[in-house]
């Protein structure tokens, strides 16, 4: 018994592993991720300003069967005036999109206009682009909320060329 | 008998090994994080000294071709300082006359330098822009490269 406690004993003794190769590892793996690694991870909207269009380039939307609509977000410092452009739809057609959505405190009510601009894809989605006329005082981060709510709403994608426009 | 107890005390002292697992728990924490921020392609783009960037929900990468950066105090074309900008607005810059303005020479010349085979899918300007200043700000630089031939932009905004 004596004897099988000290053996006990004699095999006890604490094998550690060599941690300085992994350490080795880490010092040389931490520089090089550091150096390469993207704090601030920068995208893109892609934007345009309407262009002189030629006799050409109009004749191959009047050729395109299916109706498209240019939905108009006119941003004002108290309100949002939402309305819509087409050569192939009929006035009385294009009037009941006219509607505006007052400013709720300090922000507009992008939600709501979301909705509406939803609506809008569902009966024209063949429609790619929007036009965003915003006033001189409004602030570039409200015009980009503004974008981002045109472009994509949660579920699909809405109008995904956004053009930057003058008072029409 | 104090000064043998002392003795034998000394004898058994054990240089204490340094306790490494802390440290490798800190390095595996940073490793992890670090693997999660890694970029194959990291951005070597100068954002202004106090420029705040928009958050969006945009997926597109920023096409790093030329650059126009507008923030509260100054007006750049890639490296190169265009005007000042005091209170939202530039200096020396003519709402009536864009033609006229520094800005447009100068995107003029690069437009005439790009050569029209290679650079035609990469001619758009990325515009860095405070997200405090107005549109009127914003229009004179955005209407003004419509002008100098490059109607198509990207706005340069952070990943939400």
């Amino acid at each position: 018994m004596r004897r099988f406690v000290r053996q006990r004993k004699s095999n006890d003794t604490d094998t550690d592993i060599d941690m300085v190769p992994i350490m080795n590892m880490f010092l040389v793996l931490i520089p090089f991720l550091l150096s390469s690694a993207s704090f601030f991870d920068i995208n893109a909207i892609h934007t345009s300003v309407p262009v002189k269009q030629t006799s050409e380039n109009q004749d191959d939307s009047q050729t395109n069967k299916e109706a498209t609509i240019i939905p108009v977000i006119e941003m004002q410092t108290n309100k949002i005036e939402l309305y819509a452009l087409s050569d192939q739809v009929a006035a009385n057609d294009l009037k009941k999109w006219d509607m505006s959505f007052a400013k709720q405190g300090d922000s507009f009510p992008l939600a709501d206009i979301q909705t509406y601009l939803q609506d809008m894809k569902k009966q024209y989605p063949k429609s790619e682009t929007i036009l965003v006329i915003p006033d001189d005082d409004i602030l570039y981060e409200t015009i980009i909320q503004t974008m981002d709510v045109a472009r994509n709403s949660t579920q699909d994608q809405l109008f995904p060329n956004v053009v930057l426009s003058d008072k029409i | 008998m104090a000064l043998g107890q002392r003795r034998y005390q000394r004898k058994s002292f054990v240089i204490p090994k340094l306790q490494i697992t802390s440290m490798m728990d800190m390095f595996t924490i940073i490793l992890i994080f670090l693997l999660f921020s890694f970029s194959d392609n990291p951005e070597k783009l100068h954002i202004e000294k106090g420029m705040i960037l928009p958050k969006s929900t945009s997926q597109i990468d920023c096409n790093k071709n030329i650059t126009v950066s507008l923030s509260s105090n100054s007006l750049k074309v890639g490296n190169q300082h265009i005007a000042d900008v005091n209170q939202g607005v530039i200096q020396g810059f003519d709402r009536q006359n864009p033609e006229k303005s520094e800005l447009y020479k100068h995107l003029l010349t690069i437009r005439h330098n790009l050569d029209p085979k290679k650079d035609q899918d990469n001619s758009s300007i990325v515009i860095f822009c405070d997200q405090r200043l107005p549109y009127k700000t914003i229009h004179q630089v955005v209407k003004t490269s419509g002008m100098a031939g490059f109607p198509n932009f990207q706005f340069a905004v952070l990943k939400k």
